[in-house]
């Protein structure tokens, strides 16, 4: 059984962000850029199932910039078998991403496609759903759990004020909510060994795909800075500030 | 600088003179280019694996914090921790990828002890006390049949190494040892003495240790020494003001036998090998030293744009602004110099020892001032518990303590140069003789010293390293050209006039080896800016201005060093310390 697990390269989460002075991004100059956490956690979700004799193979795709080879590899180092990156330095979006790993689904034939349930850049949200409503598979998002037993999968999903079980045939797609696994640490001799691993690119016209997005981003603002508080005298002043100005309490 | 999967790195030598020594070298008044422009690159294989490595640790390391205020309250490394080390590989950093490590380059490894010391101290003098001094010995002299009995338990942390040299009697006088080995019959030996003051000492399995095999006093051998021998035993944990995580014992040996066949090296090699380990370990320290000042930085800048006092950022205070450019500078500086060295024992170079020794002195009290002014930035808060300042201070005190104090290696530094600086004398001496007998062959002896007299003397050259820096650093690069010939000069005149003595001059071997430290130390900045691309952005402009920065304070310093070394009131000083000393206390009072 073959996973297929697509994983974003984007800013790290420890990074204080900073937007370009034209607004139209935000500023990407030496900052430190990792595998995005939901990724990891699809990564991590990957290699317990071939651990598990689950799966035999774990393939870690990603659609971007040249420099994703280097995530590429992290998720080789922390047990994915080989890296296929779909080269291009348009600005990649949901729609373009899924129609890429469509037509590379159609040459892995993978029975498990593991996505992170959102990037934490953009924050879309969009392309695991958008890559099962494509291929016309059965999908299970925002998954805490996941068991494939008997050609089947069973994925936990965690909904609005509770958990979900819903069980689907194979080929599926699973993206993955936080609390699935916690991912472990590439250790310093399987980085080395990632670099032996096979890494194919590709481009998008080799796959016959066109990924140019189709959505434009007018402006990028950064968040308004905190404006200073106040200091009150009383309670009595609190509760009323909180009744009557902040609108909080009835 | 190729990380090699398969073997620890292999000498490169791109148009290096393997057997010069630059800092050596500037005290006969020379600049070998050659070893330092182009500035050593990383290659972007390596850079991307060394990025890799760095992530894991940021993603190891950061939700450790608290742990590691804890430990150092407790002064404990739990073995839940030393076994995550293990798996993650650390122990294994610069063992061959035959013996089960990942054989990284001196350089890779330097850069991933930055990476762990910016977290917590105690975590990295764990990892670079067992591949810095621990195992180094092993590696560099060992024979293939220890280096597979070893390196493989090593590699996977199953054995964690110490390096045993200091006794009570023997510190800065390392050579006055007094454990002993005397060989039995059967090749065997037996080992007897104490050790102080081990790091890993309490979790090490694996002792390199250094004892006294001759009648001679200095006649030392090495040997490897398991723990679990009959006969060895360790101290308890000392109570140290910094770093207190991390294991420091004595470890003592009575009659403990050990096999011939783990003497290191040849017998009577000892001493050689300590030094040896020691100065191929010193990146180690100097790595971890910018890894300090780098967070020290980060910490800085964040507290002084966040606090108000005036109704303003006190980041926007001329004197807090001050001490931020001085950190900013003194990274970098520690940065280019540990760096450069880490390139001279990758790439091959025989004799990189003061070089070494530079890198040493100027990154650890760089650390120290960074540490300290951090702290200083922060104000009240730097001096409370519940802020990181007050930590990171304890644990850079060391710094200049251990692995040779900085007063033992400026000795070196000096000593070094002015010996190298004799050397050429003696040559002229001993060739004098034959001008009469050969010539042509003394006119060539004199006619370089004459030429390198002139050198000296002409205060500027301006074809020097003309086409290795940009336009903006031609001045910058006059100043090294003039007190290299100016350094030259001095050694020359004070070999002149004290001869042998001249070791006896205590302050003004400390001024030569500040000289060249600034020098070296200068030079290295340079380069490594000379070899930035222009990218027409602040961070490259800043650079240009770091070294600009960097050399007129070096300027400044030299020129203070260079006249202190004629006129100077050494006398008096030492006359006072003389008195001060013989009353044992302050000898006044206002009363
Ligand atoms: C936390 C810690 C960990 C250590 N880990 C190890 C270890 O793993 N392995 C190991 O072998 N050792 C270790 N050491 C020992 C360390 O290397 C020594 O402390 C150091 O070499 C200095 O020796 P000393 O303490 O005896 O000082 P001393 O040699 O007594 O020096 C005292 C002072 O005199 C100065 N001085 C000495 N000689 C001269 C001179 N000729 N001219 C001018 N000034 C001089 C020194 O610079 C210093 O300021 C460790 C020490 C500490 C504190």
């Amino acid at each position: 059984m073959k996973v297929l697990v697509p994983v974003k390269r984007v800013v790290d989460a420890n990074v204080k962000i900073r937007v370009k002075p034209d607004k139209s991004g935000v500023d990407l100059t030496n900052v430190k850029m990792t595998v995005n956490p939901f990724c990891e956690i699809a990564i991590e979700e990957a290699v317990r199932m071939k651990e598990a004799g689950t799966a035999t193979e774990v393939v870690a795709v990603a659609v971007g910039v040249s420099a994703c080879q280097e995530q590429l590899r992290t998720c080789l180092a922390l047990g994915a078998d080989r890296a296929v990156l779909i080269e291009t330095d348009v600005d990649i979006q949901p729609l373009g991403v899924a129609t890429a790993l469509k037509a590379l689904q159609e040459k892995e034939q993978a029975d498990i496609i593991l996505f992170g349930k959102q990037s934490i850049d953009g924050d879309n949200g969009q392309t695991g759903q958008m890559f099962a409503a494509l291929t016309g598979m059965p999908q299970g998002t925002f998954a805490s759990e996941v068991t494939i037993e008997n050609g089947k999968a069973y994925v936990t999903r965690e909904v609005d004020g509770g958990l979900q079980k819903i069980s689907t045939s194979l080929p599926v797609v699973i993206t993955t909510d936080l609390r699935l696994n916690e991912p472990r640490y590439a250790s310093l001799p399987n980085i080395m060994k990632a670099k032996k691993k096979q890494m194919d690119i590709f481009t998008p016209e080799e796959l016959g795909v066109d990924v140019t997005p189709t959505l434009e981003v007018l402006s990028v603002e950064p968040p308004p800075v905190r404006a200073a508080g106040i200091k009150v005298e009383s309670v009595e002043e609190l509760v009323d500030k909180l009744k009557n100005e902040a609108k909080v309490i009835p | 600088m190729n990380i090699d999967l398969d073997a620890s790195s292999t000498p490169d030598s791109d148009g290096l003179d393997l057997d010069a020594s630059v800092a050596k070298s500037l005290f006969v008044g020379r600049i070998t280019e050659e070893n330092l422009f182009p500035y050593p690159r990383i290659d972007a294989d390596e850079a991307e694996t060394l990025r890799m490595v760095a992530n894991s640790l940021d993603d190891f390391l950061q939700d450790k914090r608290e742990d590691f205020r804890q430990w150092d309250r407790e002064s404990a490394q739990p073995e839940a921790f030393l076994q995550s080390l293990r798996e993650l590989g650390l122990f294994g950093l610069i063992i061959p990828g035959d013996f089960g490590g990942i054989g990284l380059s001196n350089a890779g490894y330097t850069r991933v002890v930055e990476q762990l010391s910016s977290y917590d101290s105690s975590a990295a003098l764990t990892v670079t006390a067992h591949s810095s001094i621990g195992m180094k010995g092993l590696l560099l002299f060992g024979t293939d049949e220890q280096k597979a009995r070893y390196l493989p338990k090593l590699a996977s942390g199953e054995m964690i190494a110490a390096f045993c040299l200091t006794e009570s009697g023997a510190g800065s006088d390392a050579a006055s040892v007094k454990t002993k080995a005397v060989k039995n019959q059967d090749g065997s030996w037996t080992l007897s003495g104490e050790k102080i003051w081990i790091t890993n000492g309490g979790i090490g399995d694996f002792y390199t240790v250094f004892a006294r095999t001759g009648n001679d006093p200095g006649e030392l051998s090495a040997f490897f020494v398991e723990r679990s021998w009959s006969g060895v035993n360790t101290g308890a944990k000392e109570d140290k003001m910094g770093i207190r995580a991390s294991s420091t014992t004595s470890v003592s040996f009575s009659d403990v036998r050990v096999p011939a066949e783990n003497l290191l090296g040849e017998e009577g090699q000892g001493f050689k090998i300590a030094m040896s380990i020691l100065n191929n370990g010193r990146t180690g320290l100097g790595g971890g030293s910018v890894g300090g000042m780098k967070a020290c930085i980060a910490l800085a800048t964040a507290q002084a744009l966040e606090r108000k006092q005036f109704g303003q950022n006190i980041a926007e205070f001329g004197l807090i602004k001050e001490k931020i450019a001085q950190m900013a500078i003194d990274c970098f500086a520690s940065e280019s110099v540990v760096w450069m060295v880490a390139h001279y024992i990758d790439s091959g170079c025989k004799d990189y020892s003061v070089e070494a020794a530079i890198s040493k002195v100027f990154a650890s009290e760089a650390m120290q001032r960074t540490a300290n002014e951090a702290l200083q930035i922060a104000g009240g808060n730097g001096f409370m518990k519940e802020f990181p300042y007050e930590q990171i201070v304890r644990d850079s005190r060391i710094l200049t303590i251990f692995e040779g104090t900085s007063e033992i290696l400026r000795l070196y530094i000096a000593l070094s140069g002015i010996k190298e600086a004799g050397r050429l004398l003696e040559e002229l001496a001993e060739n004098l003789e034959d001008v009469f007998n050969d010539p042509i062959k003394g006119l060539g002896v004199l006619s370089e010293y004459a030429g390198r007299r002139l050198a000296q003397f002409t205060p500027l050259r301006r074809d020097r390293m003309v086409n290795s820096v940009p336009a903006t650093l031609r001045d910058e690069a006059l100043i090294y050209d003039k007190y290299t010939a100016e350094l030259g000069r001095v050694a020359d005149v004070l070999l002149r006039r004290h001869g042998r003595d001249i070791v006896g001059k205590q302050l003004a071997m400390r001024r030569l080896a500040d000289i060249a430290i600034d020098l070296f130390v200068g030079l290295c900045v340079l380069a490594r800016v000379s070899s930035m691309a222009d990218g027409g952005d602040a961070r490259y402009e800043q650079a240009i201005n770091v070294a600009k920065l960097f050399s007129q304070q070096a300027k400044r310093r030299m020129n203070q060093n260079l006249r202190r070394i004629m006129r100077n009131e050494d006398e008096e000083l030492k006359e006072l310390a003389l008195f001060v000393s013989s009353e044992r206390a302050y000898p006044w009072d206002v009363l």
